[in-house]
């Protein structure tokens, strides 16, 4: 078994050694004299060297268990299979075939660029924790790259070929911000941080005005003199700084997300994959068979909408959306197809990409009557004003004044109007957007309230189907189907709000038949 | 398809459980209510007693409801299962997606005779039906020279 590049080591050492001096940090109180009104008046001598006593303990120690992992851990590919033994203290030994290998990805951080390493995961999309793919290997970059090409050419049963046959091989549908087809350009880059900012302010708007509410109202009900002018203004100021500095944050982390995270944001295919590599400081590339791709998302959040934009993911079996263990790294982006393009063109480059995936117009749309023809207000106000009385109660029991009462009940009552109000608003829209499609060898379900939702799935993908209904809705005939496909990810369902029984009928014979 | 109910020791078992439950519950209300004085005792008696009335439904009163709703049927096609009594589901899974079956049996199934059939998917688990042990062999049995049938037409299918 070939043991993992020394890289790993030195990477480490690296980093261990930032690790080490936060570690430390925590120890600075008792490093600097600090005066009686806080200020610091030098360094105690004697605490330095219990410092660096613990600073060179814990990194001694992560030193010692780097080297015993890069010790004790290897690969090597085999006529059939992977193999691969991971661990320090308790050793993981896996064995994957090439045929039940899903996912293959490639991943380097800045430091690991540093020292020429690269991280390849093999997953076969057996582990619901997705992203902990059973194969990890620490190696040169290059090297990377070239057991990425034999593990792909050993799953078609032929050997490695060489850089310029795996170039000519690949078919000429390519995408770079320079080659244009799907570019994430620098626009689309701004766009994409501009819509994250309207969707924060949006929302952080609605909750800084509830609290403004709040607050009047606790001062109006609580005060005898009315609302003071001055706590409302003092109100008004603070949720205005929220509001600011929640933008700020998100349009800043939206920026640097599309600048760098999304650096050079590519998709290739070839006859039997797709290839999605993007990133600057943490460069990614990630490989996904087009047989194990069971579905397409395209999602499209309130804001995107009024500038008829959307973002494409793909549901594929291999890798979710949440990592762990050896492979915490941010992996938000796998899957993610296209970050941001215009709906009317999403049509278009699916049918580039993906061909059997271009969604299909819907052909069954939602009842009339079918989202005012549910128990969730019902349940909204038990749950919503429950605790309301409760706390009325206990109130008039332990007798609180009646203002303060008064105050609880309409503060309640408040709440419960803005979550209803939220609620219905979604259900109208879950209805406008919900609806249907089945044709040939796909199924199109339209959906979402706030955020709407395209998925098209592979019928093979499915694997059962159920059928929901309160028994008020089932009296008038409306039903929702709930469709179970097979991914690995969280949640590997998709809901059909509101379909007549008629509907539902079909779509179980079209299913299960 | 013909739908079958669940046989009434499932019952039984589902009220068992639930007064398992309810007697803790009920022991930490009469606790709470002796341990408070005055109207701290009034409140955690009304509250409290609310709280253990809506409890005990759903411990005792739900299953009752939910047994008499249950009903499950296959044929050499698909397993189809109706449950739920506020939020009422049909499942339907296609005998071909089958990955595996498994019977389980917890200590009070063991003293009622009886075993839970579930099964897996390739995307999901789904608990089909609780029945007598034998009944729950011959289902499993059953529906895995079944699925075997119907792995087989499908693959002829496919090519």
């Amino acid at each position: 078994m070939k043991r993992f590049d020394k890289g790993y080591l030195f990477y480490h050492l690296l980093t261990d050694l930032f690790l080490s001096v936060f570690f430390v940090l925590a120890f600075l109180d008792e490093l600097f004299l600090v005066g009686e009104e806080g200020e610091v008046l030098g360094i105690q001598s004697e605490a330095i060297l219990p410092c660096c006593l613990v600073m060179g303990a814990v990194y001694l120690l992560l030193c010692g268990y780097r080297a015993l992992y890069l010790y004790r851990s290897g690969y090597a590919l085999g006529e059939n299979e992977i193999l691969c033994r991971r661990g320090a203290i308790f050793s993981k030994r896996s064995h994957l075939e090439y045929r039940r290998a899903n996912a293959i990805n490639k991943k380097q951080n800045l430091f690991q660029r540093l020292f020429g390493i690269a991280v390849l995961t093999v997953d076969s999309g057996a582990t619901t924790q997705a992203a902990t793919a059973e194969i990890t290997v620490v190696e040169k970059s290059a090297t990377v790259d070239v057991l990425m090409r034999e593990i792909k050419a050993r799953q078609r049963g032929e050997a490695a070929p060489s850089c310029e046959e795996e170039k000519q091989s690949e078919e000429a549908v390519r995408f770079t911000e320079k080659e244009g087809l799907y570019a994430f350009s620098k626009t689309k880059k701004l766009l994409y941080a501009l819509v994250n900012l309207a969707s924060a302010a949006f929302y952080t708007l609605i909750f800084a005005l509830l609290a403004v509410g709040g607050v009047v109202l606790g001062a109006s009900v609580l005060s005898r003199a009315g609302v003071s002018s001055e706590v409302l203004a003092v109100t008004a100021i603070v949720a205005v700084i929220v509001l600011l500095a929640v933008a700020l944050l998100t349009f800043l982390t939206a920026l640097l997300q599309s600048f760098i995270g999304y650096y050079g944001f590519c998709v290739r295919k070839s006859d039997e994959e797709i290839e999605i590599s993007y990133g600057l400081f943490v460069k990614s590339v990630n490989t996904f068979r087009l047989d194990r791709i069971k579905g397409v998302r395209i999602t499209e959040g309130l804001i995107e909408r009024f500038f008829g934009l959307c973002a494409i993911r793909l549901e594929v079996v291999g890798y979710g959306f949440e990592g762990s263990g050896e492979n915490q790294d941010n992996t938000a982006g796998l899957g993610l197809l296209v970050p941001l393009c215009e709906r009317r063109e999403a049509e278009a480059l699916l049918s580039r990409l993906l061909p059997e995936f271009v969604p299909d117009a819907p052909t069954v749309k939602p009842p009339r009557l079918a989202p005012f023809l549910c128990w969730g207000q019902l349940f909204l106000a038990i749950f919503s004003l429950l605790p309301t009385g409760f706390a009325v109660g206990l109130m008039a029991i332990f007798g609180a004044s009646s203002r303060a009462t008064l105050f609880v009940f309409l503060l309640g009552l408040l709440v419960y109007v803005v979550i209803a109000a939220f609620f219905a608003v979604s259900r109208i829209l879950c209805f406008k957007n919900g609806g249907l499609a089945v044709k040939g060898g796909r199924m199109t379900v339209y959906g979402g309230g706030f955020q709407k939702s395209t998925v098209v799935l592979n019928k093979r993908s499915f694997v059962a189907l159920e059928r929901r209904a309160t028994p008020l809705q089932q009296r008038a005939g409306i039903f929702s189907a709930v469709l179970h496909f097979y991914t690995n990810a969280a949640t590997n369902e998709v809901k059909a709000l509101h379909l007549s029984e008629k509907d539902v009928s079909l779509l179980e014979d079209e299913l299960t038949v | 398809m013909k739908y079958n109910a669940l046989p009434k020791k499932v019952l039984y078992l589902w009220l068992l459980r639930g007064a398992l439950g309810a007697i803790p519950t009920l022991a930490a209300f009469l606790t709470a209510v002796f341990l408070c004085e005055g109207a701290a005792r009034l409140a955690v008696a009304l509250f409290g007693g609310a709280a253990l009335l809506i409890s005990l439904f759903f411990m005792l009163g739900l299953p009752a409801l939910r047994f008499f709703r249950y009903r499950y049927a296959y044929d050499e096609k698909r397993i189809s299962v109706l449950r739920g009594v506020i939020f009422r589901q049909s499942i339907l899974i296609p005998l071909y997606q089958i990955q595996d079956l498994h019977k389980t049996e917890g200590p009070l199934m063991m003293l009622l005779g009886l075993a839970g059939v579930n099964l897996s998917t390739a995307g999901s688990a789904f608990s089909l039906a609780t029945l007598e042990r034998e009944a729950a062999d011959r289902m499993i049995s059953e529906l895995e020279s079944l699925a075997a049938v119907r792995f087989e037409e499908n693959r002829n299918e496919a090519l």
